[in-house]
């Protein structure tokens, strides 16, 4: 199927927390079938008897759900809000969803996924709420305020400096035009329609462009992570 | 039993995901496989690694290289009368911003620093899409100066009241929605 259609632009109002809120799964199902098995998809999986366990207080269903959802939670967390307090947050989210769904607040099990995500979405919303109403509070004492840096700590940072040494010189190898092509996409964010019909390239040319930068990346990347490890050896 | 748990994302889906270019309802099913697959989160943040890291190279690249500056404090005062010059300067340069004809791409329009700059923009081919703003841009887009057209004409005339110093500006096309319909590369030097 056309990647194209994938997405349409569909404006959709926020839902309460029950399963109609949870996406249009069997359409998506269908897609990207080649590229998720050469992934190694994770198997399909049916919810029901978990939440049931988890209905009836079973502590090792609670182990589970834990175990299953508490690195995703933690990376959306973490992409929202920031790593500040991370750990306090995941535990309060899956305490709000183990609640929920002992409270018969999931109707239907199968859509455990959809009533994780609007929980952990609801979560993010009040935690970015009650920082900027904090920050508001303390504006007169100018107190720093509890909004998170999602600029990353400063041993992030500088992996994010590291990084871009190795991405400058894989654009210093690259002509001006492929260079610009790059540029336009991933700093200036123009779509990959509008740069193949302004520079004259076909969706191909574009992608081979982009994958043979990442591959070099790549390359460059795992060579200067080997030389580390040399010099450590040496050492 | 249908869930999106059993289906990887693809790259053009976590690039999308990355950009913030993911509709309102397809959004839910890629966040929905990102709680489950480690798989997915982890490719996802390497891509975002990867765009942060081209971002900060980009940049980066584009400001202007330091290493003559202890040179410049002994040129200094010619410098200055350099620069001056120009800046005092009334003169009007035209430029054409040209879009590509045939698929073949059109260069890069040039100017020199500290001039008066009257930009003939091609419009031509835009002619049913209410062209209704032109905006310039320099090379991290912050913007610099902007117009309204009438729509009337498909090479309108731009008289810039500023004046730009040396690098790479864009200058945009808008309709009356915002949607940005042609983009044109001015390099000032």
């Amino acid at each position: 199927m056309p990647e194209a259609s994938e997405w349409s632009v569909v404006e959709t109002p926020e839902q309460p927390v029950d399963e109609t809120e949870s996406s249009n799964s069997e359409q998506n199902g269908k897609l990207g079938a080649d590229e998720a098995a050469a992934a190694g998809s994770p198997p399909a999986r049916s919810w029901t008897p978990l939440v049931e366990q988890i209905r009836a207080g079973n502590s090792e269903a609670m182990t589970e759900l834990y175990r299953t959802f508490s690195r995703g939670i933690r990376y959306y967390l973490c992409r929202q809000l920031g790593s500040q307090d991370l750990e306090d947050k995941l535990h309060d989210t899956f305490l709000i969803v183990v609640q929920a769904i002992q409270r018969d607040e999931l109707r239907d099990p199968e859509k455990l996924m959809g009533f994780v995500r609007t929980v952990v979405r609801r979560q993010v919303a009040a935690y970015i709420d009650d920082a900027v109403h904090t920050r508001r509070d303390f504006t007169d004492l100018e107190v720093g305020g509890r909004v998170p840096d999602i600029r990353g700590n400063p041993e992030q940072r500088a992996m994010v400096d590291e990084k871009a040494e190795i991405m400058t010189k894989v654009l210093g190898g690259i002509s001006r035009r492929d260079r610009e092509i790059l540029t336009r996409f991933y700093l200036y964010e123009q779509t990959q329609e509008q740069i193949c019909e302004e520079m004259a390239l076909t969706e191909t040319q574009f992608r081979l462009l982009k994958s043979r930068a990442k591959a070099r990346f790549g390359e460059m990347g795992k060579r200067k992570l080997e030389r580390g490890r040399i010099l450590l050896r040496k050492v | 039993m249908t869930n999106n748990y059993s289906h990887c994302l693809t790259d053009t889906q976590l690039e999308d995901y990355a950009f913030g270019r993911v509709s309102p309802e397809a959004v839910a099913d890629v966040e929905e496989h990102l709680l489950v697959c480690s798989d997915c989160q982890d490719r996802l943040q390497a891509e975002e690694e990867y765009i942060a890291a081209f971002r900060v190279a980009a940049r980066t690249a584009q400001r202007p290289v330091q290493w003559y500056k202890p040179l410049a404090a002994a040129a200094c005062l010619v410098m200055a009368v350099g620069l001056w010059l120009p800046f005092s300067s009334t003169k009007v340069d035209s430029v054409d911003l040209r879009a590509e004809r045939g698929g073949v791409l059109a260069p890069a329009a040039t100017a020199v620093a500290g001039h008066k700059l009257e930009l003939r923009v091609d419009l031509a081919g835009l002619e049913s899409r209410n062209t209704a703003r032109l905006q310039i841009v320099n090379a991290t887009g912050a913007p610099l100066a902007e117009t309204r057209l009438d729509g009337t004409s498909v090479a309108p005339m731009w008289t810039l009241n500023r004046k730009l110093g040396a690098g790479t500006y864009w200058v945009r096309a808008y309709d009356s929605g915002g949607k940005q319909l042609r983009e044109f590369k001015l390099d000032v030097e």
